[in-house]
């Protein structure tokens, strides 16, 4: 069953008289248990779609369109009430900047506490303390460090603190918003590879946003590509690494430098990603597009279903049958 | 991607991070020069004041008899006496107690309603930012010592109506600053995390926005006591005091209007003035050396 089900969420954003919109008409699906990835360049609308699921949205953006449906039930039109019990107990969220995501003047036990003392108005200080020492120690942070102040701390162990403040509320769904985008790799293994463990010891659903297609690969089930504020394909990690069907997702695919096939040099996206106040008609894709026909500057391209459960959008596969992934 | 598989998940993180070697901010206070001048008078203050409140009724008695009016300094007197024979030394210390009282009180409502609406409308902002400026801003332009003149005179004569008119006249520069700081906190990512996990707004304000302004507040209030501190003597001097006490500032006013400055008795006149100075410089060196202190980049200018 899906935990979460987004349908054509659209989300604009206001600036100076002009509408940005930073997601246009995104769907998809994650199934209880899964991990899905939302890959795409800055730009593309990631974190727009993660505030958005978290009714966290600027004060300039709002979802003007489609659904956002988290274990049956819709979260469009909530009131500030209805999203503080969502927030922090229901979803949890991972924040790109591990040391800026910890408050400097408080100790990171504190703060590992706060969800907890937040939702369970009855647990005692110390009852609360003690939940946090054990999250701060599932996520392995030594005991002698959980009393300490954010600066004390590595990046490794900012993000893994990071990581048990958005469990201690003990949330269904895990929002992962580049978590391990400043980190080294050596660093971004291990707390991917802490993520992992989570998934199965605390039974996670995750949504991992990120750019890294590297690090897609690792830890999730699905994929979901988005560009220019619209989800372009969508499959399994199989299928989207193993037979890619949108150029931009190939694309994608080529940047990634891949040392164990013996290429060692990558293959950049030619052009820039396109702006969001103008963007270009048809598919948003076909100016930088290797393989852009006619038809795909005029017309935006359905969905096409292929074998599996993957999907695409692109005219190279016809005008395709709209699939309703 | 590949990674190395030696390393277990539950691993701590290799490479603690920079371990800053900090001292209090008060010890750090005190290896600046002027925060430790400004200490060491505060502390002499301090003693003085409270040796005054517990050794000397305030008004002090006046004296015996006609040979006791400005008596020159002596052994008897330390500092002369003044037209009604009473003790300058005495009426010091009951006058040190009287201006660290005004001083911290007036700061405290002052602070208090600087934080509360700068907290809240910087963090809010929106409308409720507008509003509360516009009538920080009036508080900002309306000359504060002619409203304090009048309000002290209009009000009950006494130390608390003093405080209060201080207090409410000079909240509105600290709550521009600490909005000001509010406003650059309030977009930083811990910021959002907290709303992320449900936090109630007050709470964040109360949680995460205050102590990461506490420090500003804190230079602030330092500053807003030597401020304090001279309006009341400003106010005790125009006779716009708490008449039954004497503070430094009704001494000046006693030493004008008994002549003592045109007959040229300057333990009346000097010592109260002199004291004035020192107690608002101690203030300023301190409030200015924890505002260095806080703000590394105002340090190095």
């Amino acid at each position: 069953m899906a935990l979460l089900t987004i349908r054509d969420l659209t989300v604009e954003y206001r600036r100076a008289g002009r509408v940005i919109r930073a997601a246009d008409q995104v769907s998809f699906d994650i199934e209880t248990g899964s991990v899905v990835g939302l890959v795409g360049e800055s730009g593309s609308g990631k974190s727009t779609l993660a505030l958005a699921m978290m009714g966290l949205l600027p004060r300039n953006g709002a979802v003007t369109g489609g659904s956002i449906s988290f274990d049956g039930a819709e979260m469009t039109g909530l009131d500030e009430t209805g999203w503080r019990m969502v927030r922090g107990r229901r979803m949890g969220m991972v924040f790109q900047g591990a040391m800026n995501s910890l408050n400097p003047v408080r100790r990171v036990l504190d703060q590992v506490a706060e969800p907890i003392l937040t939702h369970e108005p009855d647990i005692s200080k110390a009852g609360a303390a003690e939940r946090a020492h054990e999250l701060l120690a599932l996520v392995g942070i030594p005991g002698d460090r959980h009393r300490a102040y954010p600066y004390e701390y590595s990046g490794g162990m900012r993000q893994r603190a990071g990581i048990a403040m958005a469990l201690s509320g003990r949330p269904a769904l895990l929002i992962a918003d580049e978590p391990v985008t400043a980190l080294d790799v050596i660093v971004q293994a291990r707390i991917l590879r802490l993520l992992e463990n989570l998934r199965e010891v605390l039974d996670l659903t995750i949504l991992f946003i990120t750019h890294d297609l590297g690090v897609v690969a690792r830890l999730c089930d699905r994929v979901v590509v988005l560009y220019a504020a619209r989800a372009v394909e969508e499959g399994t990690v199989e299928e989207i690494y193993d037979h890619p069907k949108h150029p931009y997702t190939r694309a994608l695919l080529e940047s990634v430098p891949n040392f164990a096939r013996g290429r060692g040099k990558s293959h950049g996206i030619p052009g820039t990603p396109p702006s969001l106040v103008r963007p270009p008609a048809g598919c948003r894709f076909h100016p930088r597009c290797p393989d852009s026909m006619e038809v795909c500057s005029i017309q935006v391209p359905g969905w096409t279903r292929f074998a599996g459960s993957q999907v695409a959008t692109c005219h190279l596969y016809g005008d395709g049958e709209r699939a309703d992934a | 991607m590949s990674a190395p598989d030696a390393a277990s998940a539950a691993e701590p993180t290799a490479g603690d991070g920079p371990v800053r070697e900090r001292g209090g901010a008060l010890v750090e206070l005190w290896r600046t020069g002027r925060g430790k001048i400004g200490m060491i008078l505060l502390a002499v203050f301090l003693v003085y004041g409270v040796s005054g409140f517990l050794a000397y009724e305030n008004p002090p008695a006046a004296g015996e008899t006609v040979e006791d009016r400005f008596r020159a300094p002596s052994v008897d007197y330390l500092l002369g006496t003044d037209n009604l024979g009473r003790s300058v030394w005495e009426q010091l210390a009951v006058g040190a107690g009287i201006s660290l009282a005004v001083g911290v009180a007036a700061t405290a409502i002052a602070v208090l309603i600087g934080s509360v609406v700068g907290i809240t409308s910087g963090y809010i902002g929106g409308r409720f930012d507008q509003a509360a400026m516009g009538i920080t801003d009036m508080f900002i332009t309306i000359p504060a010592l002619p409203l304090i003149i009048v309000l002290a005179a209009v009000l009950s004569r006494g130390l608390p109506t003093i405080i209060v008119v201080i207090g409410v006249t000079s909240w509105a520069v600290p709550a521009r600053l600490i909005r000001a700081e509010v406003l650059s906190q309030r977009e930083r990512t811990f910021i959002l995390r907290a709303k992320a996990i449900g936090m109630r707004p007050l709470h964040i304000m109360w949680t995460h926005v205050l102590p990461n302004v506490a420090g500003i507040v804190l230079a602030n209030a330092i500053l807003l006591t030597a401020a304090a501190i001279l309006t009341e003597a400003v106010l005790a001097f125009l006779g716009l005091g708490d008449p039954s006490l004497i503070s430094w500032g009704k001494m000046l006013q006693n030493a004008f209007s008994s002549g003592a400055t045109s007959l040229g008795y300057w333990w009346v006149l000097i010592p109260p003035g002199l004291l004035i100075t020192l107690m608002v410089l101690s203030f300023t060196l301190i409030g200015n050396a924890l505002a260095d202190v806080i703000d590394p980049r105002r340090r190095e200018e």
